[in-house]
């Protein structure tokens, strides 16, 4: 037995000895934050074995590869919005930042010779040029947003809303350019495909494709940024108290426009990998993704009350939210409700994150 | 003057709920009512599931959507009619590149379908 495997059993044992001491009340009080707190995961826990009662090709290895897929192309923009949640802001320009860079990249990688090109004359751009390019213009527009919540204070709902709708017009104009009339893009490069969609390995005849092993690269760097550099514990400090941060000589300004460029980078970085994945880009790409990825990072745990958050919380929301999508296309429930289930989800599990701050106070 | 610190400190923290006060069993009543709205959402919208498959004649006759279930294939017999046209099959883009062989290929979402048609001599 390791010596992790131990700790946890004393831990555990610890805590039934705490709650064995506990008078009659106090046991119900017990009883009942276990239950709230997770009552997320107990829904998520009894749904899933609901549906694979209910279809059986659910628990299938293809099935089980598609979700694992999806998990890691939503990964990355969770990751970066995950961080403006733990300065107890938000970021809902993040989709529509999704959709301009998953353009963009799209744009300058279409196969020379394609009749539709929205730039004729241009030959295909390295893939590493592109992939800078589009983490710049995430991060510019992450600048943004991070300047004027740090310098003016402005609430950052108030102004991702406003960045959210410059971005959606930048997608529409730029959509226009060089005679494509604002046409959806596809015919991609095969070396940008395949860069990104391309098979990692496969298990049991099913390909994984190679953005899965991207998205475990990206949240190994942002694990590191998060819990290792000095920059990670200031955002948490910040996160967590912003005038004592301030006292004890956190960069408050910086540290919140860091936070914010980080997250760009990512959603630009997404943008990368969404273009190839689904191959056709047009301005409703990215539509609503940072709904997800909020609903992802507070089930898992990352907290509005600020400073409280961990990249594997992040990891294990984003993955049980797609297993439940994947789920309910398997019960063949329409896109159109199921945005319907999506605002319900975000809705409990915002309530919940709010009842643990009640329940510590 | 360190007491004074403390307290404003106190004040800052809690984010986005540091305004919020409720007590817990107002919070415990507002989170089982959400979960109850929740499950009884999810559980109408599956009973009432099904893919809808739109069909588009582009100006042939008319042919009432069906109702399809996950990998289940769509199961009409009738071909639409479109005067001084010949009916080709159904096609999930509108532009007819993508053929959907409406006996075999399986449904995984809402989709609507195209009529291809090609002049008839």
């Amino acid at each position: 037995m390791s010596v992790d495997n131990i700790k946890r059993k004393g831990r555990i044992n610890a805590n039934i000895n705490d709650f064995m001491s506990k008078s009659g009340a106090d046991k119900r009080r017990a009883i009942s934050d276990l239950l709230f707190n997770n009552a997320m995961y107990i829904i998520i826990v009894l749904a899933i074995i609901y549906i694979a009662i209910r279809v059986p090709a659910f628990l299938s290895v293809s099935s089980i590869v598609n979700i694992i897929s999806l998990t890691a192309a939503k990964l990355p923009i969770a990751l970066g919005i995950g961080g403006a949640i733990v300065l107890t802001g938000t970021d809902i320009s993040a989709g529509r930042c999704v959709g301009l860079t998953a353009c963009i990249a799209a744009s300058l990688l279409q196969m020379t010779g394609y009749a539709n090109k929205i730039f004729p004359n241009l030959a295909v751009v390295p893939l590493w040029l592109v992939l800078l390019i589009v983490i710049a213009v995430g991060a510019a527009i992450g600048f943004v947003n991070g300047f004027f919540v740090a310098k003016f204070k402005l609430h950052p709902f108030i102004v991702t809303l406003s960045t959210q709708l410059i971005v959606f017009g930048l997608v529409l104009m730029y959509l226009m350019l060089g005679g494509n009339n604002g046409q959806t893009l596809s015919g991609l490069d095969e070396s940008y495909l395949s860069f990104v969609r391309g098979t990692l390995f496969t298990i049991g005849g099913v390909a994984v494709p190679k953005y899965v092993l991207y998205a475990v690269i990206l949240t190994g760097i942002m694990w590191v940024i998060w819990n290792k550099t000095k920059f990670g514990k200031n955002m948490f400090a910040v996160g967590s108290n912003e005038e004592a941060a301030n006292v004890s000589g956190v960069n408050v300004f910086w540290t919140i426009v860091l936070v914010f460029v980080l997250a760009g980078a990512m959603y630009g970085i997404t943008g990368f990998i969404e273009g190839a994945r689904i191959a056709s880009c047009s301005a409703n790409t990215g539509l609503n993704y940072e709904s997800d990825a909020i609903a992802a990072c507070v089930i898992g745990g990352v907290s509005f009350v600020g400073g409280t958050g961990k990249i594997s919380g992040i990891v294990i929301g984003v993955f049980l939210l797609q297993i439940i999508f994947v789920g309910l296309n398997f019960l063949s429930v329409d896109a159109n409700m199921l945005y319907v289930i999506k605002g319900l989800i975000i809705l409990v599990a915002c309530s919940i994150d709010m009842r643990k701050y009640l329940a510590r106070k | 003057m360190e007491n004074e610190k403390n307290t404003d400190k106190q004040g800052k923290t809690g984010g986005l709920y540091a305004k919020v006060n409720m007590s817990l069993k107002t919070a415990n009543i507002m989170v089982t009512v959400f979960i109850v709205l929740l499950v009884a959402a999810t559980v109408f919208i599956v009973s009432h599931s099904g893919f809808t498959v739109k069909f588009d004649t582009d100006g042939g006759s008319h042919i009432e959507s069906v109702k399809v279930m996950h990998s289940q294939t769509v199961d009409i017999e009738e071909e639409p009619i479109k005067e001084g046209y010949i009916f080709t099959g159904w096609y999930t883009d509108r532009d007819c590149t993508e053929i959907f062989d409406i006996k075999t290929d399986t449904v995984m979402n809402s989709m609507t379908l195209y009529a291809g048609w090609e002049k008839a001599k």
